[in-house]
């Protein structure tokens, strides 16, 4: 168990799919001020039509997880304290990762329900796995400054710009 | 046969007969595979230093930041307290790495950004002015141009601030009129006050050996002062991180020595600050332009084209679209008639001029016109013989309820003259006098005893000296003596009081004296005024703001030297 401090890092990881090109993935790393210290974005990935058969309905997890959550993830040079995801499917990442997930949620409507919805704040969230203690520190230390949903607005952001770039 | 038989055959050993058969191999099954591969997924990777600096590696000044920047005093706001963090930095077009840009994109909101530097600032800021700051923050060239009273100066300077505490940036030149260098001073001190700044002043070569060897991060300037230093400013070995030019429509005349000194600063960054970036006509923005992004815009540029670059490079808003608390400004146009002294000699003076003038024949100049305006204008103040004046019979019973009440008011005119004369006539309330008469190091105190004395009610302000860049949101009753000639001078004017913090409601009077020069006047300002608020508000072109030759011409009837004028309305008011 890491140490909780103002040197925590702290990963945000998302995905979005892009229409017709498929889906692309960032990770945000931040320090417990908001402030980023790495970026790291996929360029569109696209499953093969093997993998569409072969995957079927386990296809979305296969790609934005294995694929993509993972191999962000395997690119961070910081060591990461905690990873923060807004979607499900990014919460079951490769074992051997020691640090919390945390499962962002928006809303509490069920869908999502992975784990025990906790609430700090204003801040809707579940912790996947890795120390509860830890993860909740953590958490409590980051949301003084901003809420656990604006770094994805970044993340999003980003890999808008990034693909207009190259476009 | 007999048993034995049996017997002999049943010891006999048994006959094997081994027979190897060979067998053919069996058919292999045809087998289709299918790998399934694991897509590697092309990740770009972009590393920041967030504690460093807020700067881009690549647009990051090289040498330390000089000049003592004392650490501030940390900010005591609580997490409770703060401020909702949505303002977010976007960079300008002209940033064109991709990682420049999302360096601005990734950076969290403003208001985080502030709290996490432990800046503390006196006042919470507007979410306007958040926005300003995120404006300003990522551009080499802007134009902040919000409407008078907004804050200008606030957002330059706490834009400043954070950039000079990034290290983005360490020498700023902030060139103003020379009545506001101690406003300036004041701000600063206000909104960031371990930021050292250092006013320009002095003799020849003390100022000399200011321009060369002081390192204070911020040095503040007067336009003349520049003008008079133009061979050691704009021939210093450095270029300065970033210049600032507050009321930025000096400027716009390109071919002014001004706009030209400024403009040959070498800088790296250039920001102008202007409440009227449009004061007369489009070619106003060009002249700012000059010095803000030369080229960038230009007289051939199609309209759709014009407005596609500028929504890059300015910001303006106005005070109806982003307070929606602000006290209300009631503007009263109050139409008087001219005493019978006054209207004897205003009718004389009328018809003889406009007699002379239609005897110069070919000869009349725009001059000539406006000779006899001034005189009119002059008349309608006070009656030159006898010193009769209906708006001065008119202050001063107003002055009885703004004293009475213990409020404060400012009165401007364009004459130093006329403002002697009103107070000669309010004595009793105290007046004070702020104008290009008073010198320089007399006007801070002045404008201290205004705030600071419950006796001293009026303030008699000239347009010239009082209309830029002071803040006397104190005053909830602003009196148009006469009328200036163009309506970003008299909103100028009163947005001295009608200003963010302002108390309460704010109170125009403009005074207007019936059927006479100044009425046409006053209906031709309010039609400009349309106008302007009607271009600004969608940056389109714009016509001109004060008074064209031709509608000069046209308040008296008269004929162009050129041919007949072409304006209806002033045909009509006329």
């Amino acid at each position: 168990m890491s140490d909780i401090s103002r040197n925590s890092k702290y990963g945000f990881l998302a995905v979005t799919e892009i229409e017709g090109l498929g889906y692309c993935g960032g990770l945000l790393i931040l320090t417990v001020g908001g402030r980023p210290v790495e970026f790291h974005c996929t360029a569109p990935v696209i499953a093969n039509r093997a993998q569409q058969i072969l995957y079927g309905v386990t296809l979305k997890q296969f790609l934005v997880c294995d694929q993509i959550g993972n191999a962000l993830l395997k690119k961070s040079r910081s060591k990461l304290d905690i990873v923060i995801t807004d979607q499900a499917e990014l919460c079951e990442l490769d074992a051997s990762f020691s640090f919390p997930i945390v499962l962002a949620a928006a809303e509490d409507d069920g869908s999502n329900a992975i784990g025990v919805t906790r609430e700090l704040d204003g801040n809707r969230y579940q912790i996947i796995g890795g120390e509860v203690e830890q993860a909740e520190g953590l958490l409590k230390l980051f949301i003084e400054t901003l809420p656990l949903s604006e770094p994805f607005e970044r993340i999003y952001q980003a890999i808008g710009e990034a693909r207009s770039d190259a476009a | 046969m007999n048993n034995i038989d049996w017997q002999s055959q049943l010891d006999s050993p048994v006959f094997v007969e081994l027979k190897e058969l060979e067998l053919e191999e069996p058919t292999a099954p045809r087998i289709l595979s299918f790998p399934v591969t694991r897509n590697k997924a092309k990740i770009s990777t972009y590393f920041f230093e967030p504690e460093t600096a807020l700067a881009p590696e690549s647009q990051r000044p090289t040498e330390t930041p000089v000049g003592p920047i004392a650490k501030p005093k940390k900010s005591v706001k609580s997490a409770q307290d703060r401020k909702p963090a949505k303002t977010r930095i976007q960079p300008p077009k002209d940033v064109i790495k991709l990682g420049d840009r999302l360096f601005y994109m990734l950076q969290p909101p403003l208001e985080t950004l502030l709290q996490r530097n432990t800046m503390e600032l006196p006042f919470e800021p507007f979410e306007f002015q958040y926005s300003g700051v995120a404006f300003l923050f990522p551009r080499h060239s802007a134009i902040l141009a919000d409407e008078m009273g907004l804050g200008k100066t606030m957002q330059a300077i706490t834009t400043i601030r954070m950039l000079l505490r990034s290290g983005y940036i360490r020498n700023v030149l902030l060139i103003c009129p020379k009545p506001l260098v101690t406003n300036w001073q004041r701000e600063f001190r206000l909104w960031s006050p371990e930021v050292p700044v250092s006013p320009v002043a002095g003799s020849q070569g003390k100022r000399a050996w200011q321009w060369h060897n002081d390192k204070t991060a911020v040095k503040i300037a007067n336009y003349e002062l520049v003008v008079r230093d133009a061979d050691v400013v704009t021939n210093l070995d450095e270029p300065f991180d970033l210049v600032v030019v507050d009321e930025a429509q000096r400027i716009k005349n390109k071919s002014s020595v001004t706009s030209q000194t400024i403009r040959n600063i070498k800088r790296l960054r250039s920001w102008a600050l202007t409440g009227t970036p449009i004061e007369n006509s489009i070619e106003d923005l060009f002249g700012i332009f000059e010095f803000v992004s030369p080229g960038a815009i230009h007289p051939s540029m199609s309209h759709r084209e014009l407005k596609h670059e500028l929504n890059d490079f300015v910001l303006r808003r106005t005070k109806d679209l982003v307070i929606k608390d602000m006290p209300p400004k009631l503007v009263r146009d109050t139409e008087l008639s001219l005493t019978s002294e006054q209207a004897d000699n205003y009718a004389q003076a009328e018809k003889d001029g406009v007699i002379r003038l239609s005897e110069m024949g070919d000869e009349i100049t725009v001059k000539h016109v406006f000779e006899l305006v001034l005189r009119l204008k002059q008349i309608c103040n006070f009656d030159p013989a006898t010193g009769a004046s209906s708006k001065l019979e008119l202050l001063t019973a107003d002055l009885e309820e703004v004293a009475a009440s213990g409020e404060k008011a400012i009165v401007f005119s364009q004459w130093v003259k006329t403002l002697d004369r009103i107070a000669d006539g309010v004595q009793k309330f105290n007046p004070l006098a702020y104008h290009g008469r008073i010198p320089s190091k007399k006007r801070d105190g002045i404008l201290d005893e205004f705030r600071n004395s419950p006796d001293r009610h009026v303030l008699l302000m000239s347009y010239g000296a009082g209309a830029v860049g002071l803040n006397l949101q104190f005053c909830r009753y602003v009196y148009l003596f006469d009328r200036w000639w163009n309506p970003a001078v008299e909103d100028q004017a009163i947005n001295r009081a009608h200003r963010i913090g302002a108390v309460g409601s704010v109170t125009v009077t403009r005074m207007i004296m019936a059927g006479t020069i100044e009425q046409r006047i006053h209906e031709i300002l309010d039609a400009k005024r349309e106008l302007f608020n009607e271009i600004l508000s969608d940056q389109a072109t714009a016509g001109s703001r004060g008074l064209t030759r031709d509608e000069i011409f046209g308040l008296f009837n008269l004929k162009t030297p050129q041919g007949t004028i072409a304006n209806s309305k002033l045909a009509k008011s006329a």
